[in-house]
């Protein structure tokens, strides 16, 4: 691979850019889902390419292509220069790149067992059999199941002299059953949109026990079409990690991508409430709001040696002790916040995507509590899990979630089932009103394999670890029938 | 960039290289650019050309799907040697439907610019400047695309199905930005010539900078002006919760059961066209049938859904020609939505509303209730207060919940504008703007 990296670095360097990377990626990716006995889908795919970025006359110029030849590569390499010199014309402060380390380095995510290596009849057989015992009971109308694995073998460089060669592997996993009857009822298992996403192998899927869970996955998506509407109103709720994953990845996560807060995905994403004059003083969460962003910590969805601009893979701060500490950040952008390096998060999705600040394995950090003791705690409140539905706006302050299950609390006691239940908040009042997370025994990272940003738009991962949380007078129940402001 | 007979060579020699009993290739081939701007200048510059195939092999009652971008002949029979390998691991569906026979398809006219597939960088970077310029001579910030490109879709199978689409498409979107507020316009089109950057960007600059210091509003029901870019988000989740015959089979869909009925006002029909000239289509599905034209609703009443082949038999009718890849596990989907225009301007609209409020587009829209097709979303970009028949001053943003149902069930005036609206696997909706009265409000924001 060196071969071809290496021209693409000498023929921008000979056409005038100050800088130029090359990322030549093969991807596998194999996708099963198995829909009421049938194969919903079965589809293997392998993908090779590479994308040419240069800065010149102070601009980005980026070209990509399938064709993996020494004419190819310096023909991209030309094309990315010529754009770059196009985009030149409109421009007003010329791209730096902050400081970073030349590495020559291989970087491999650790896993047990290679999901390519596992037959297609093994994992069919098992998505089989846990669509058997879901479809035990004629009111579930669909049974899914899906297997998906995915890895990337990038070799990237630069002319600051890195050579990095990475091979990451992420395996992803779920079953979820839907019932018919007076409503229509999804219940899945571990997670929704998919299931557990981690970067491991196929010991991964094994964990999952699947045939140990369906029975419930089954019964629960039953009873949710008779149980009662979530009602309407202001209370106290806990969030099951299921939920509250998705909470830190919009409300705190996309907040404080650098590109969004400085106004660079206005047009698409949306920008920021948490502005630059906040950081250090801005009270993000109450006292125990800790969320630490960690591109190292292991199994993590975005957990890689270093990122797309060659950064090597860090662990920071976002909020510490409730207060707004830092960005997720790139090379070109940290100088804006005073800082000499980036934090590494620039990430693309494959070859063909130039990359951009993508939020990496954010985690709410333990608190003390056990989830026993925080329901006792709990006078009249509302327990949530597993995310079924999500919306923020484009400044990241007002949020609207549902989730596929809920317990009414009452008097420190699980009580009724509830369906349809949601809930609504302004980011810094909510995380403000956090009064109790739970211990360590509790945490896990949930995975999100399908975080989408950008124009052209890009999918990436991560994973957001958390235990479930409490959090004070919240308004629930938003839209369902029973009161007259906001009925729908 | 590849032209049809290369693109057909490759489906040819990966067909020649199967000894399956059926066997199906898909050929995606295109060229995409776009220039990205923020803060008043380009800030990303990209390209890329592609071509990926994706084969679908069924052999003894059993299917499999592999894709791949490598088209040399040994690629081609490593691909097909592992399908056959894969598939000999599955378990044997009687009731797998053989794969389509040879159709013949209709040409859709004027689906294909050679201006807009020839746009280069610096042509591309000449518009943004001249929207750019205006926006820095107002002292506002503008972050926007500009993108051209051409998509390409081929199908064939082993049984003569040949079918070949190209098409183009350009789009420039700009949002104007002045303090904490901010204006959107936006125009996606398939003959490029017919985005004039400074007139788009005229429109966002105006919102932005009418959209100054907004008032306080309260949630609750309004009238609403939605304009059309506001209107799409309703079509969109319509389509995927609703008009697909999967959910409509298994009782998922608002629409189950309702054949015949009235489910929206007098004033609302809504066809599935890939062959009207405002759309951009293809004349085929993705499993090679030829595309229908399909009323959905028809002066409020509900119709019927789109079917592949698959939910055609289950329902004992015809294949509407809306199949997705297959196997699939969410079945046929209508990609051309047409919303029939009206009669009214959206000034029109406005001057009849005593108080309302105008909608320019809504951000992160989901869903709440799929059955019930609830949606909930932020409004973005311009939200104006409208009394006795005149927009007064700028409001905040607000969060809307409702039942698509409610809305279309209180639509008093439609546009006789309508705009493309981009829609999945490269289709394409017309919309017009509406006044729909009744709109479901549910919380506020802080700007």
């Amino acid at each position: 691979m060196k071969t071809y990296t290496e021209i693409a670095l000498n023929t921008a360097k000979m056409l005038g850019a100050s800088y130029c990377d090359i990322r030549i990626i093969l991807t596998n990716n194999e996708s099963i889902t198995t829909r009421n006995g049938e194969i919903g889908s079965l589809d293997r795919v392998e993908t090779i390419g590479f994308g040419v970025r240069v800065i010149v006359n102070g601009a980005w110029g980026f070209a990509s292509s399938s064709i993996l030849t020494k004419e190819s590569v310096e023909d991209t390499t030309k094309k990315a220069v010529e754009i770059g010199k196009a985009g030149s014309t409109v421009l007003r402060n010329r791209v730096t790149l902050t400081d970073e380390p030349a590495y020559n380095d291989k970087w491999t995510t650790p896993y047990l067992i290679d999901p390519f290596k596992i037959s297609i009849k093994d994992k069919l057989g098992l998505l089989y059999a846990a669509d058997e015992i879901l479809r035990k009971d004629n009111r579930i109308k669909v049974a899914m199941g899906n297997m998906d694995f995915v890895r990337e073998h990038q070799w990237f460089a630069n002319t600051d002299g890195s050579f990095i060669e990475q091979v990451l592997l992420r395996s992803g996993a779920g079953i979820s059953a839907t019932a018919v009857g007076e409503d229509v009822q999804i219940r899945s298992y571990p997670t929704s949109f998919g299931g557990q996403y981690m970067s491991l192998g196929y010991e991964m899927v094994e964990s999952l026990r699947f045939l140990e869970n369906a029975e419930r996955v089954r019964d629960e998506a039953i009873a949710l079409t008779t149980a009662d509407e979530c009602p309407p109103g202001k209370r106290d709720v806990i969030l099951g990690t299921g939920q509250l994953g998705l909470q830190i990845h919009e409300s705190v996560g996309h907040a404080t991508e650098l590109d969004r807060v400085l106004g660079m995905e206005a047009n698409y994403a949306g920008t920021s409430f948490a502005t630059t004059e906040k950081l250090h003083n801005f009270q993000y969460g109450s006292e125990i709001v800790n969320l630490v962003a960690d591109s190292t910590v292991p199994t993590g969805l975005a957990t890689i040696g270093y990122d797309d601009d060659g950064v090597r893979a860090q662990r920071w701060h976002i909020v510490k002790n409730g207060i707004l500490n830092g960005y997720h950040t790139n090379r070109e952008l940290a100088h804006v916040i005073n800082e000499n390096r980036s934090k590494g998060c620039n990430r693309a999705e494959g070859y063909y995507n130039i990359p951009i600040i993508r939020i990496t394995n954010l985690s709410l950090m333990p608190g003390t509590w056990d989830l026993d003791d925080l329901i006792g705690d709990t006078e009249d409140g509302i327990f949530m899990d597993t995310n079924r539905s999500w919306s923020i706006d484009q400044k990241r302050l007002n949020f609207q979630f549902g989730t596929e299950i809920a317990w009414e609390i009452k008097k420190g006691k699980k009580t009724r089932m509830l369906r349809n239940a949601n809930y609504q908040g302004i980011t810094p009042e909510f995380w403000n009103s956090c009064d109790a997370i739970c211990n360590e025994n509790y945490w896990e990272l949930i995975g999100v394999p399908n975080c989408g940003k950008g124009q052209p738009g890009q999918r990436a991962e991560m994973s957001h670890g958390c235990a479930p949380a409490r959090f004070r007078n919240i308004t629930v129940g938003v839209g369902h029938k029973g009161k007259s402001s906001g009925q729908v | 960039m590849y032209n049809e007979e290369q693109i057909r060579d490759i489906g040819e020699r990966l067909l020649k290289f199967s000894n399956a009993d059926e066997t199906e290739v898909l050929i995606f081939a295109g060229e995409s650019a776009l220039s990205r701007f923020g803060e008043n200048e380009i800030t990303q510059n990209v390209a890329k050309t592609e071509l990926s195939l994706s084969v679908r092999i069924q052999h003894n009652n059993r299917v499999v799907r592999l894709s791949t971008n490598k088209t040399d002949d040994d690629s081609l029979k490593k691909l097909i040697e592992n399908a056959m390998e894969i598939i000999a691991f599955q378990k044997e569906d009687p009731a797998l439907i053989p794969m389509t026979d040879k159709q013949e398809y209709s040409p859709i006219a004027n689906s294909y610019f050679e201006e807009t597939a020839n746009f280069s960088p610096k042509d591309r970077a000449d518009a943004i400047k001249r929207g750019v310029d205006i926006c820095a001579a107002k002292e506002l910030e503008a972050a926007g695309i500009f993108k051209n490109g051409v998509s390409t879709i081929c199908i064939m199978n082993s049984k003569g199905v040949y079918g070949y689409s190209k098409v183009t498409n350009a789009d420039y979107s700009i949002t104007a930005i002045k303090g904490n507020n901010a204006g959107w316009a936006e125009k996606i089109v398939k003959d490029v010539r017919d985005i004039k950057s400074e007139e788009i960007t005229n429109i966002a600059v105006k919102k932005a900078i009418e959209g100054q210091n907004p008032a306080d509003i309260e949630p609750g029901k309004y009238t609403v002006v939605l304009e059309p870019a506001a209107v799409t988000d309703f079509l969109s989740f319509m389509a995927y919760l609703g008009f697909g015959a999967l959910p409509f089979l298994e009782n998922r869909s608002y629409f189950s059961g309702k054949t015949g009925q009235k489910v929206f006002g007098d004033k609302i029909t809504i066809t599935d066209d890939a062959y009207d000239e405002r759309s951009v289509g293809i004349p085929f599905d993705f499993e090679g049938m030829p595309k229908k034209r399909v009323v959905l609703i028809e002066n409020g009443i509900f119709k019927t859904v789109v079917y592949d082949r698959k939910t055609a038999k289950i329902a004992g009718v015809e294949s509407t020609g809306h199949s997705m890849p297959q196997p699939n596990s969410y079945g046929p989907m209508p990609m051309n939505l047409v919303l029939t225009p009206g009669t009214s301007s959206i000034d029109e609209m406005i001057e009849s509303t005593e108080k309302g409020l105008l909608i320019t587009h809504f951000h992160y829209t989901n869903v709440v209730n799929p059955k019930e097709m609830i949606i909930t979303g932020m409004t973005r970009d311009g939200v104006f207060l409208i009394e006795n028949g005149k927009v007064t001053k700028p409001v905040k943003n607000m969060r809307f919940t409702e039942a698509i149902p409610n809305m279309f069930n209180n639509v008093e005036m439609i546009g006789k504008e309508t705009i493309l609206h981009s829609a999945f696997f490269g289709g394409g909706f017309v919309v017009p703007g509406l006044k729909i009265n009744n709109f479901t409000f549910t919380s506020k924001t802080e700007f």
